[in-house]
């Protein structure tokens, strides 16, 4: 390692100290205390990252700010503790119970999930879980390139191979007992979110790859489309609109 | 999550938050309403985190998400990746550590650098952030975090070095000053 090379990893090792054990910076602390001209540049590049830390955390926000979030959350928040009210509980029960009955009527006459439960289940992923999500994974770069660059509408264009995904470390979920694969990625400035997982046994009603556009569904602020192919049924979820959507299809 | 959780919450985050939308966003009510979108979104979704100790990657990740949903996108991303052979050679500038920095001279230096750099380079110095996190945060590798940290830095230094001429910055003294 040179220490041109050093320096650039030690751009990321913050001034506190707290980076000290982590291997990414192992030969390049190694390389600053055998070299004098390096340590000094480190030396000062540390005091200069602490310097602009404390300036910069020493920014306050305007007064109110909290007590505007914290108003403004309590709001928008769902009320709470409405079924403690006895007449509540029991209309909730009557309606469950009517439910349970509609869903086990209509399990029995298909218990296979279909395009509506895909995409709820993958705008539910996307909404809860974004925080696990990521599209920086090496390992998927060949994929992510070829969903974000490709120029043709994307139902056509996706080759899914389960095997491959699963042996790259593919983030896997469980929808309805089925192994789904998640890829994200960017297109055009938007992030979106491909869902994937074997067609067979799904419900009739996953659209064809040629027949996408305007089967929009819609969760809180994300949209989702459905479709298949001869092997997969896929989910593309996105945070950006229903426009962003539909430039992919 | 606990109803109880979410005071907690915008006591610990809501001004490294703002700090940082105002790094992105460039002025101060754009910045706070930013910050309360974030809030807002964790109000009606955030119970659905599954574990707590996310909250603050959570918490950054939508507020990067909702400034970028908020604006026009497109030409950022191209700037990000189709750079001049030029652009990415920044000269280092001398890097005399300032001592007596005004707080709003950083951040006005802060806010001049490109755009690219400047959100890692935020999240740097917000101190709670590793490159890892960072990395996870603005979804890109490592190694472009270190190169735009790397350069961001440099531009801040740059920047810095322009402001001190107009006599706001003190230098450090050089340790290696020639007699």
């Amino acid at each position: 390692m040179n220490n041109q090379e050093a320096k650039f990893l030690l751009a990321g090792y913050r001034p506190d100290g707290r980076d000290a054990a982590d291997p990414l910076f192992a030969d390049s602390l190694t390389q600053v205390a055998r070299d004098p001209s390096l340590r000094n540049w480190f030396e000062r590049q540390q005091a200069f990252d602490a310097a602009m830390t404390s300036k910069f955390n020493a920014v306050q926000p305007p007064a109110g700010l909290r007590e505007a979030i914290l108003t403004g959350a309590r709001a928008s928040r769902p009320r709470r503790h409405w079924w403690v009210n006895p007449g509540w509980l029991a209309a909730a029960a009557a309606i469950a119970i009517l439910l349970s009955v509609t869903v086990r009527v209509r399990y029995l006459r298909s218990s296979a999930p279909g395009a509506g439960d895909f995409a709820s289940f993958a705008m539910n992923e996307v909404a809860s879980a974004h925080d696990q999500h990521t599209t920086s994974q090496p390992e998927l770069a060949g994929l992510r390139d070829r969903l974000t660059n490709a120029a043709l509408p994307l139902p056509a264009h996706i080759q899914m191979d389960g095997g491959e995904l699963r042996r790259l470390g593919c983030r896997t979920l469980n929808f309805a007992g089925r192994e789904t694969f998640e890829v994200c990625f960017y297109r055009g400035g938007y992030l979106y979110h491909l869902y994937a997982t074997a067609v067979e046994g799904l419900a009739p009603g996953v659209a064809n790859a040629a027949d996408t556009r305007g089967r929009i569904a819609s969760s809180g602020h994300f949209n989702a489309t459905t479709w298949k192919d001869t092997r997969f049924a896929y989910a593309l979820v996105t945070y950006d609109g229903p426009e962003a959507l539909r430039q992919l299809l | 999550m606990q109803d109880e959780f979410f005071p907690a919450l915008v006591e610990t985050y809501y001004a490294a938050l703002y700090r940082f939308a105002l790094s992105l966003a460039k002025n101060p009510s754009d910045a706070g309403d930013l910050t309360q979108q974030t809030f807002f979104v964790w109000a009606t979704k955030g119970h659905a985190l599954r574990d707590e100790s996310k909250a603050k990657s959570w918490l950054f990740t939508t507020l990067y998400r909702e400034f970028l949903r908020t604006r026009r996108r497109g030409a950022r991303l191209t700037a990000i990746d189709d750079l001049a052979p030029g652009e990415q050679d920044i000269p280092d500038a001398e890097i005399d550590v300032v001592a007596k920095l005004d707080a709003q001279l950083v951040l006005e230096a802060l806010q001049e650098v490109d755009e690219a750099f400047r959100e890692p380079v935020a999240l740097f110095y917000l101190q709670d952030f590793s490159y890892l996190e960072i990395a996870e945060i603005l979804s890109v590798p490592i190694g472009t975090v270190m190169s735009r940290l790397s350069r961001g830095k440099a531009q801040v230094r740059t920047l810095l070095a322009q402001k001190a001429k107009g006599g706001s910055v003190v230098a450090f003294p050089r340790k290696n000053t020639r007699p």
